[in-house]
């Protein structure tokens, strides 16, 4: 179906991908044969309307499993130091995580947190949901007393035994 | 693919003689709404118009929609409802358990709407999953469902060309003249063998694709498929030439957007070990690598094969697949066996899911109590229905939108909706209209001089 001589699928391929890797930059190539000439800028036009089904994730970026929400655990990820350093706080006891994966606050994102800062627990009051490869594990405070501090932000990723909470006991 | 892709082959389809399209379940649903941020239900419409000789084909897994999570009876009703009043006129329901009381909230409604019901059981190779227990499902499903038909369903790819020959004469015995199906996968390689042997043994209906989108973990194309049953001298309704054309448009189609065509794969003795999806097995190894763990696959994948022996072995399937396999990477990964148990495998445990066929090993059952959520009741609880308070919170929404909101977040349902009706242009297959169609998507591609040989294309925006 295709009448044209000059252009083939395979330049398009090699055209896009070209201009797919460049951002923000003027670029002019040119050989005997072929001239390129791409201007690329970030305006007030960047939206989402990026084609988005199938290009694949850059390679560098977060580690995205492949359908939507769904999430892997992170390469090594270190306690954070403000963790650490609230677990000294005199008095306090940690919440740690039971398993490595993604930390989540509230049941759903339309939902409010478990807990705040402030708020008393008991020992089966749910704190979080810990989330790996798509499957969740619901953690308990395993402590009656009061959030003093929420040592991780909603959404990173933790490791196994990293402290996600700390509670000053009654 | 999206509408518009799928636009100029739907009169060659629905021409093509096939008894049936396997249209959509809810993982295209998934795809539509989320990532072509097409509306599913216009979608079904569009192509229930074209498709006018064939019906279409939906499907129900369980009690389930999208996610792991099982849905209060009225909701799986209301998806019935839904896909028949959209137009799909067959629905397949599964349930990898075989836990029939799952399967006829979907098959009895489906058959009080007049729908053609399929009865799917899930092929799995264990020391549970006997010939006797796929006849037993069939013959409840038939007795207490009065479904249509039988399906095999190996969405593993673990047929062999030995097991057809007990298992297919196994269900015809119970199933009273009514269509036995086979579904397979490519895995293996197996698959055209197992299909030639299946005809022989007196299936009626075997799933195919269309090649380039058949084998590799697809099933089989049905152009070899015709082929090896004209050889047999079998016989079928299905139009070559019209298979042909398809054929041609979705090769092109392949080539132009860089998809990957489906080929050959070779037989892999593994896979009948870890018994993992096609799908599955490739991104697990991703995520294990990006967590710096690949240097313990190898034993994930053996400890795998020993929860499915600890848990009366679940069928590596959606979700126990997943469930199985995060399990398998805590035992493995925390150096003790179900110190940490997710919610999951607790509530699969615990008869959540549906009845287990096999019981758990005592004493992991009792570490699976102990280390899960308290939350988990040790008895499942029937859901309460969500159908109520749905319609109370979207007062203005229709039917076809209230099940979406159901299954997908509040962002992903605006966005599908915000990018408006369904873009029904047809893809362009001259390279030039393809590269301006190409930088149209892209806001920052501001200019573009580009020349070959003695053709030139100059593109500039908002000038």
């Amino acid at each position: 179906m295709s009448n044209s001589p000059t252009f083939t699928n395979s330049d398009v391929e090699e055209i896009l991908r070209v201009v797919d890797n460049l951002t923000d930059v003027e670029v002019k190539l040119e050989t005997a044969e072929f001239k390129l000439h791409v201007r690329k800028g970030v305006t007030a036009a960047i939206t989402v309307s990026e084609p988005a089904v199938s290009m694949p994730p850059p390679t560098s970026a977060v580690p995205a499993a492949t359908v939507g929400n769904a999430s892997a655990p992170a390469a090594k990820v270190s306690v954070a130091p403000s963790a650490a350093s609230s677990n000294s706080e005199a008095g306090t006891v940690a919440i740690k995580a039971p398993m490595l994966g993604r930390f989540y606050r509230a049941p759903s994102p339309s939902e409010p947190a478990y807990v705040e800062v402030g708020k008393r627990v008991g020992p089966d009051d749910t704190v979080c949901m810990i989330e790996v490869m798509k499957l969740f594990k619901t953690v308990n405070a395993g402590v009656s007393g009061t959030i003093v501090s929420i040592a991780v932000n909603d959404g990173d990723m933790v490791e196994d035994d990293q402290p996600l909470f700390f509670v000053k006991p009654d | 693919m999206t509408a518009g892709m799928m636009l100029p082959i739907a009169e060659a389809m629905d021409e093509a003689g096939f008894a049936m399209i396997d249209f959509m379940a809810p993982v295209q649903f998934d795809v539509c709404v989320r990532y072509l941020k097409e509306n599913p239900w216009e979608k079904a419409r569009l192509f229930r118009e074209k498709f006018r000789n064939t019906p279409l084909r939906g499907y129900c897994r369980s009690k389930s929609l999208v996610g792991f999570s099982m849905v209060p009876d009225d909701i799986v009703e209301f998806w019935i409802e839904r896909l028949h009043a959209n137009g799909f006129r067959v629905v397949g329901t599964l349930d990898a358990l075989f836990d029939v009381e799952n399967m006829l909230v979907s098959v009895n409604h489906a058959k009080r709407l007049g729908m053609y019901s399929v009865g799917a059981l899930v092929f799995c190779e264990s020391p549970v999953h006997t010939d006797e227990v796929y006849a037993r499902t069939a013959k409840a499903l038939i007795e207490r469902g009065n479904v249509d038909a039988i399906m095999i369903k190996d969405s593993g790819a673990l047929l062999t060309p030995d097991r057809i020959r007990t298992l297919v004469p196994a269900l015809k015995a119970v199933m009273g003249g009514r269509p036995l199906e086979l579904h397979s996968h490519c895995n293996t390689g197996l698959a055209p063998l197992v299909y030639l042997e299946a005809i022989k043994l007196g299936v009626d209906q075997l799933h195919t694709s269309i090649a380039p989108l058949a084998s590799g973990p697809a099933q089989p194309s049905v152009q070899s498929t015709l082929q090896n049953l004209k050889l047999n001298r079998f016989d079928t309704k299905v139009d070559r030439t019209k298979i042909d054309d398809v054929s041609a448009y979705l090769t092109k189609l392949a080539e132009q957007e860089g998809f990957a065509k489906g080929a050959p794969m070779e037989y892999d003795s593994f896979h009948y070990q870890h018994q993992m999806p096609g799908g599955m097995f490739a991104n697990w190894k991703f995520q294990l690598q990006q967590a710096g763990l690949e240097s313990r696959f190898e034993e994930i994948l053996q400890e795998i094969v020993q929860i499915r022996a600890d848990l009366g072995w679940p069928i590596m399937v959606t979700p126990f697949s997943q469930i199985i396999g995060v399990q398998a990477m805590l035992n493995v990964v925390g150096g003790e066996r179900y110190r940490t148990v997710p919610d999951e495998v607790k509530m699969y445990a615990l008869g959540h899911f549906g009845k287990l066929l096999a019981p758990v090993e005592p004493n992991v059952l009792d570490r699976i109590i102990a280390n899960g959520s308290p939350k988990i009741p040790l008895k499942p609880q029937p859901l309460p229905p969500a159908l109520p308070s749905l319609r109370k919170a979207y007062p203005g929404a229709d039917d076809d939108e209230l099940i979406l909101r159901y299954m997908f977040a509040g962002n992903e349902v605006n966005e599908m909706f915000a990018a408006g009706p369904l873009d029904l242009a047809s893809p362009r297959f001259s390279p030039v209209a393809r590269l301006v169609q190409e930088f149209s998507k892209r806001p920052q591609v501001r200019y573009v001089d580009v020349q070959k040989k003695n053709t030139r294309l100059v593109y500039s925006r908002g000038m």
